[in-house]
């Protein structure tokens, strides 16, 4: 039976061979005090990465002017990302724009993809390599934060932005852009294979970069080059969807984008419907489908829709999958009571631009 | 300084860790982002010690940060992200298996995080459905009904292989009939 074989594929999981423990209860102690000064401080915690983004988000422009045209009508092929003078990161990051890009990496990795939210920018780095059968397996990452200006502060060799320690300061000061550069612990170290050669074991960089703060976890070779590396850029994101005729309050609160020839290119971003309520849109290659729910027909499309029951304590979640056009899943969930169910939303809100990036919008709102 | 507190903190972290981790490996399927869970859910449950030490059941309470932190942090654009190319890739294996059970490994972890965290919930934890829906912070129903959407979607991956029922009668036992036009559906 499936259930049976489910035990049975957790239990080997669970008692296969692990790779040398990272977390630590010492630091969690440590976390936990500072955490607790500052809340009985009065502090407001704001995490960085909120699930659900309740509550109000400062969208404050953080565009210079001039960068913010009108909305697109076509395709701009060859949309490339105006470098930024070096300058100071901004207060807020505006969700719809990358704001920097690796400059350099090492053989054989690529820049895979980033996240834009008001707090911070991420961006992230992956190679493969083969296994001892010859297929391709995940290899090493690179994945550097920027926080907004004023998120960040260094205490008692914690650094902490957004009110969560990003980093425990463990050694030595190097230097990136003739700024002190910290090597430390913490929870952004990035994954990589087991048994990893020591040369070759994930570290984590904090430095000061551009009036604020940045982090960069990687392999060790070659991560001082890549932090001194790291390039600012202005570029509108596109994004795969549009949503006509929502309220004018909606707001994009955080968008992840990856490389293409036409720009950074959006499959996943998250919209702040109301104070409680918000709208996810993803998209995926068709494969292992992560859509399931009761199979309808809108518009002349096959779809499937899912909801949670109503629970008195949770916001009722609705997800919506588009399984077979354009030969991608495509996937619109409500949290909350969005003001528009997911279903009318697809069909009389929401167009699909098609798999050309250099056809996306970089105004998927009305 | 560290209190009396902080001291039972530390002693009973260290002997939970090696469960807790085995437990945030299951919902993460990555022993790196299972340690980033576990990290989180340390420094959450310290910040809460008190309340946990004095609950009826200490082990279900952290149990319970830990599946909800993971539930939460999935819900971040950096842990949905998605890549497009042709090509998966698939994470290191620790261990040899065959076919099956590689395909139900993939199809387990391609599930939303609440789903896989019901089944992790449930056939690994051996909780019933009171007792996930405590660790979910949600109700029975709703465990009733993840449970039933997570095991219908990996069947519809990978097949009839692991059931007795015959296909039709599993497709009336869920509940999935043909596509219907809809006029308004919310």
């Amino acid at each position: 039976m499936l259930e049976q074989a489910l035990t049975e594929l957790f239990e080997r999981q669970t008692s296969a061979d692990q790779p040398p423990m990272r977390a630590s209860v010492a630091q969690a102690a440590s976390d936990g005090q500072a955490l607790r000064r500052r809340r009985r401080a009065g502090a407001v915690v704001t995490p960085l990465f909120a699930a659900g983004a309740v509550g109000a988000i400062a969208l404050a422009a953080a565009v210079p002017p001039g960068h913010i045209g009108a909305h697109p009508t076509g395709p701009r092929a060859g949309a490339a990302a105006k470098p930024q003078q070096a300058g100071l990161l901004p207060r807020h990051f505006n969700p719809q724009y990358e704001y920097a890009t690796f400059g350099w990496l090492p053989a054989g990795a690529s820049f895979t993809g980033g996240w834009t939210a008001p707090g911070s920018i991420n961006l992230e780095a992956d190679s493969t390599i083969p296994n001892a059968t010859g297929s391709q397996v995940a290899g090493y990452s690179w994945r550097w934060s920027g926080y907004a200006r004023g998120q960040c502060h260094l205490h008692s060799a914690v650094l902490v932005c957004g009110g969560q320690s990003v980093m425990r300061i463990a050694s030595g000061v190097s230097e990136v852009g003739g700024k002190p550069a910290y090597w430390g612990y913490g929870p952004q170290y990035p994954g990589g294979p087991l048994n990893i050669p020591g040369r070759l074991a994930p570290h984590l960089l904090a430095y000061e970069y551009a009036g604020s703060w940045a982090t960069l976890g990687a392999p060790r070779s070659g991560l001082l080059k890549v932090a001194r590396n790291i390039r600012m850029v202005l570029a509108k994101i596109r994004y795969s969807v549009h949503l006509a005729g929502v309220p004018a309050s909606w707001q994009i609160v955080n968008s992840s984008y990856w490389p293409s020839p036409a720009g950074p290119a959006s499959y996943s971003f998250s919209v702040r419907a109301s104070a409680t309520s918000h709208v996810d849109v993803d998209m995926g290659p068709v494969g292992v489908l992560p859509c399931q729910g009761q199979r309808l027909v809108v518009g002349g499309v096959h779809v499937l829709v899912s909801q949670d029951y109503p629970a008195a304590a949770n916001p009722v979640t609705y997800t919506f999958c588009a399984p077979r056009d354009h030969g991608v899943w495509f996937r619109v969930n409500e949290t909350g009571r969005a003001g528009i169910g997911v279903v009318p939303l697809f069909r009389s809100h929401l167009r699909l631009l098609g798999l050309d990036p250099a056809h996306w919008t970089t105004q998927p709102l009305n | 300084m560290r209190t009396h507190q902080d001291v039972g903190f530390t002693d009973y972290m260290s002997a939970r860790m090696p469960s807790l981790r085995r437990l945030a490996l299951l919902l993460c399927q990555d022993w790196h982002r299972a340690d980033d869970l576990l990290q989180a859910a340390m420094t959450k449950t310290f910040v809460h010690w008190s309340k946990a030490a004095g609950a009826e059941n200490t082990d279900a309470y952290v149990r319970a940060i830990l599946v909800r932190e993971f539930v939460q942090e999935r819900r971040s654009g950096w842990a949905r992200r998605v890549s497009l190319t042709d090509r998966p890739i698939e994470a290191a294996a620790a261990s040899a298996d065959h076919d099956g059970a590689l395909d139900l490994r993939a199809a387990v972890a391609a599930l939303p995080p609440r789903q896989r965290a019901v089944l992790v919930l449930r056939y690994y934890c051996d909780l019933n459905v009171d007792q996930s829906a405590h660790a979910l912070g949600c109700t029975p129903g709703t465990i009733k009904s993840q449970t039933a959407k997570a095991l219908a979607s990996l069947r519809r991956v990978i097949g009839a292989e692991y059931d007795v029922l015959p296909a039709s009668r599993e497709r009336a036992a869920v509940g999935f009939g043909e596509p219907r036009e809809v006029a308004d559906h919310a």
